[in-house]
């Protein structure tokens, strides 16, 4: 075999690792300021979602009758007089009358006289109220008018307060977290396979499969979005995951557009004949060439699909469309908190603040991501 | 035995192209529209190609050479005539028999970049013929004959990771060639392999070309718009003109005598490299532009440049006749001599 002379000196050693579009995308992303704090803010963000919950003392559907709206606060409730109302509320059909309560630290020390002889098991009533636990009596007078009694203090701390029906709100925010971002991964994920395999398939066969393929498209772009979703409601019950198929219906819609229109500008190119010529079939160029080409501007586009999918959701949830009580998303908690904004502006501010910080980190992710893949800096 | 004696005395052609036509149906210009234009990409072209022959495609811009090229490729689809390969007609192959032919033909394109998935290393690019006809060879079998092949085209196989854009344009057209040089082919079409690249890189492609072909019997089809690498490389040359084989000879016959007033004008027009004699040289200048291919002119479709243009040309399309041997024009006033006009100081 006759070898044809290099034009570069050859070296001895090992293949040399080449670096791939993607890892210089990767560099040009990691080199991004905006980009990186919002991957950072996003993945505390998410971490947040995901175990907050579950490390939280509060569960996201307990009820505390007694800290209905109570503002956010390090201080652990009750706060100063709070407890006379409680023990109040407590001793509300005992028929007796509070003549002292002190509260030393957790313990609270209660003096009840009444004009009949007290009934002892007066201390399950307080031990049912929720607000304290252990209630014994610790001294109880000859004619049995004048009792002491002794109970621990629940002390709860409430970050970002309570909601309406007096339930942790940064629980709910958390869990909501959850849901909301579960919806725009998920439904993004869906319309992505949808829409990155139907797309490229159109734009690639091309002729009257790609005409008629992309009017089917139109034609669901003509149905209303709120009108099919009522529809869906109608006919199978509120339902979380119909609300995935709901949004992923619509979504995938824009993905598969995308994608043709790369598919189209690709499939000129002279690799994608050259492929044809080495015989490769069809599914396989797709797979194999189209799709890993298209897939700059679908990364990109779907860094902003998860935010539009999070705030649909939020919107449809907002309408009473969405996740069902007593489970919770950002949306559901923004509309509950914007019936409670002048009573309990922490209702809205801390879904409102999770949501938008959100948000913009995708965004921010998103124009990144598009500085790294633009085709220009190759 | 030379070559040209090889392809004069060879009895059966690798590919034997009959009426070939090409034909594009252009959209209706509106909605109502009856009328659709046809633009004659490709129109009637006929030739042989013996094994181990290099034909040389030459012609202005948009004269076909390329679709001719994707055509006997079956890159894009055909109007009318045969693509007889070892006698069995591509044009008619079904699908799967195509493809089993197809591993013995493949081609290498102008832009060496753009003809590289951008996504993919050097070895995987190299390798996807290869995984597509032989699925059962281990990765080492491949990474092995991946090498080798970078070795013959003049890459260190050290670079078997990389990436494209990592590689200078003559690299990447090393590239192209390994891919297609990888199934060992019979044929290779080499549609303009070098206009995209500088002079220096150009001859060593060429070069590479010519040892590959030498190396293992391979028959090419050399597309190019560049007179001079085209006689440096080829047998025999064909000139196209609007789709249509209007002169085609053996190539020192063809840089000799042309007969068409088309191929005697091409010819005339590479420039010498002594200033001297390139100011002094006659040449023969085509008046006006191509003409529109969706409305070719009737008869001989030159006659708009033509300089010896008569009225039997605008009525008799001039048909493929044999000037010398193998030696063939469509001209009716082939012999008679074309007026030339000296380009030097008036």
């Amino acid at each position: 075999m006759t070898t044809i002379p290099f034009d570069q000196a050859p070296e001895e050693g090992a293949a040399i690792q080449g670096r791939s579009l993607w890892a210089d995308a990767r560099r040009r992303l990691l080199a991004n300021r905006a980009a990186v704090v919002s991957m950072v803010i996003l993945a505390v963000v998410a971490l947040m979602a995901l175990l907050g919950p579950w490390l939280s003392p509060h569960h996201y559907d307990q009820v505390y009758r007694s800290y209905i709206r109570v503002a956010p606060s390090f201080q652990p409730y009750p706060h100063g007089d709070a407890v006379t109302a409680m023990v109040d509320r407590a001793l509300r059909r005992s028929g007796g009358t509070v003549e002292e309560l002190t509260v030393d630290g957790d313990t609270m020390r209660l003096v009840l006289t009444g004009e009949e002889a007290l009934d002892p098991r007066i201390v399950r009533s307080i031990d049912r109220s929720g607000d304290f636990r252990g209630a014994e009596v610790v001294e109880t007078s000859e004619d049995g008018r004048r009792m002491v009694i002794e109970a621990t203090l629940e002390r709860y701390t409430f970050l970002f307060g309570t909601d309406s029906n007096g339930r942790d709100l940064m629980t709910r925010v958390l869990y909501g977290g959850r849901i909301s971002l579960m919806i725009g991964l998920l439904a993004t994920f869906v319309s992505l396979v949808i829409g990155v395999t139907y797309g490229a398939t159109a734009g690639y066969l091309g002729g009257r499969a790609d005409n008629l393929m992309m009017r089917f498209v139109d034609i669901l772009y003509s149905i209303p979005f709120m009108f099919f979703v009522i529809l869906l409601m109608v006919f199978f019950g509120r339902n979380i995951f119909l609300m995935f198929i709901a949004v992923g219906a619509i979504e995938w819609l824009d993905m598969a557009r995308i994608v043709r229109g790369q598919t189209l500008s690709i499939k000129r190119k002279e690799f994608i004949e050259a492929a044809l010529a080495a015989g490769v079939g069809t599914p396989k160029i797709i797979r194999r060439h189209i799709v890993p080409n298209a897939l700059g501007p679908v990364v990109v586009y779907m860094t902003l699909m998860v935010p539009k999918v999070i705030l649909l959701e939020s919107f449809l949830s907002f309408l009473g469309l969405g996740v069902q009580e007593p489970m919770t998303s950002w949306g559901v908690l923004i509309a509950d908190g914007a019936n409670n904004m002048v009573a309990a502006p922490w209702m809205l501010l801390f879904p409102a603040v999770f949501l938008a910080v959100t948000l913009f980190c995708l965004n921010f992710i998103g124009d990144g991501l598009r500085d790294a893949l633009d085709p220009k800096d190759r | 035995m030379t070559a040209v004696e090889a392809v004069r005395g060879a009895a059966d052609p690798l590919l034997s192209v009959r009426d070939l036509k090409v034909h594009f149906r252009m959209p209706r210009r509106h909605l109502l529209a009856t009328h659709r234009d046809t633009l004659k990409a490709v129109d009637g072209v006929t030739f042989d190609l013996a094994p181990g022959e290099t034909l040389g495609v030459v012609g202005e811009s948009g004269c076909g050479k390329s679709t001719l090229g994707r055509a006997i490729l079956r890159l894009i689809p055909t109007t009318s005539g045969q693509v007889l390969w070892l006698g069995e007609d591509l044009r008619a192959a079904p699908p799967a028999r195509m493809r089993q032919h197809r591993r013995n033909m493949q081609v290498i394109f102008q832009d060496p970049l753009a003809s590289l998935d951008p996504r993919m290393t050097v070895g995987d690019i190299i390798a996807e013929p290869l995984r597509t006809f032989h699925g059962a060879l281990s990765r080492d079998e491949v990474r092995q004959r991946v090498g080798d092949l970078m070795r013959t085209v003049g890459l260190m196989p050290e670079m078997i990771n990389r990436y494209p854009h990592e590689f200078s344009g003559g690299q990447c057209q090393r590239i192209g060639i390994a891919r297609a040089m990888i199934l060992n082919p019979k044929l290779v079409i080499c549609d303009e392999p070098v206009s995209a690249l500088d002079v220096s890189i150009q001859s060593q492609i060429i070069n590479l070309l010519m040892d590959l072909q030498k190396e293992f019997g391979l028959s090419l089809i050399f597309i190019s718009h560049d007179l001079s690498v085209v006689r440096h490389i080829s047998h025999r040359i064909m000139v196209l003109y609007m789709g249509k084989l209007v002169e085609m000879a053996p190539s020192d016959a063809l840089y000799d005598s042309p007969r068409h007033p088309y191929t005697q004008a091409l010819i005339s027009a590479v420039p010498l490299p002594d200033p001297d004699a390139e100011r002094a040289k006659a040449r023969i200048v085509l008046e006006g532009d191509l003409p529109s291919p969706l409305h070719p002119p009737s008869g001989c479709i030159f006659r708009t440049r033509c300089p010896k243009a008569a009225e039997r040309c605008a009525e008799v399309v001039p048909e493929l006749q044999a000037v010398a041997p193998a030696h063939r024009a469509a001209c009716h006033y082939w012999d008679t001599p074309t007026p030339v006009r000296s380009t030097g100081p008036e």
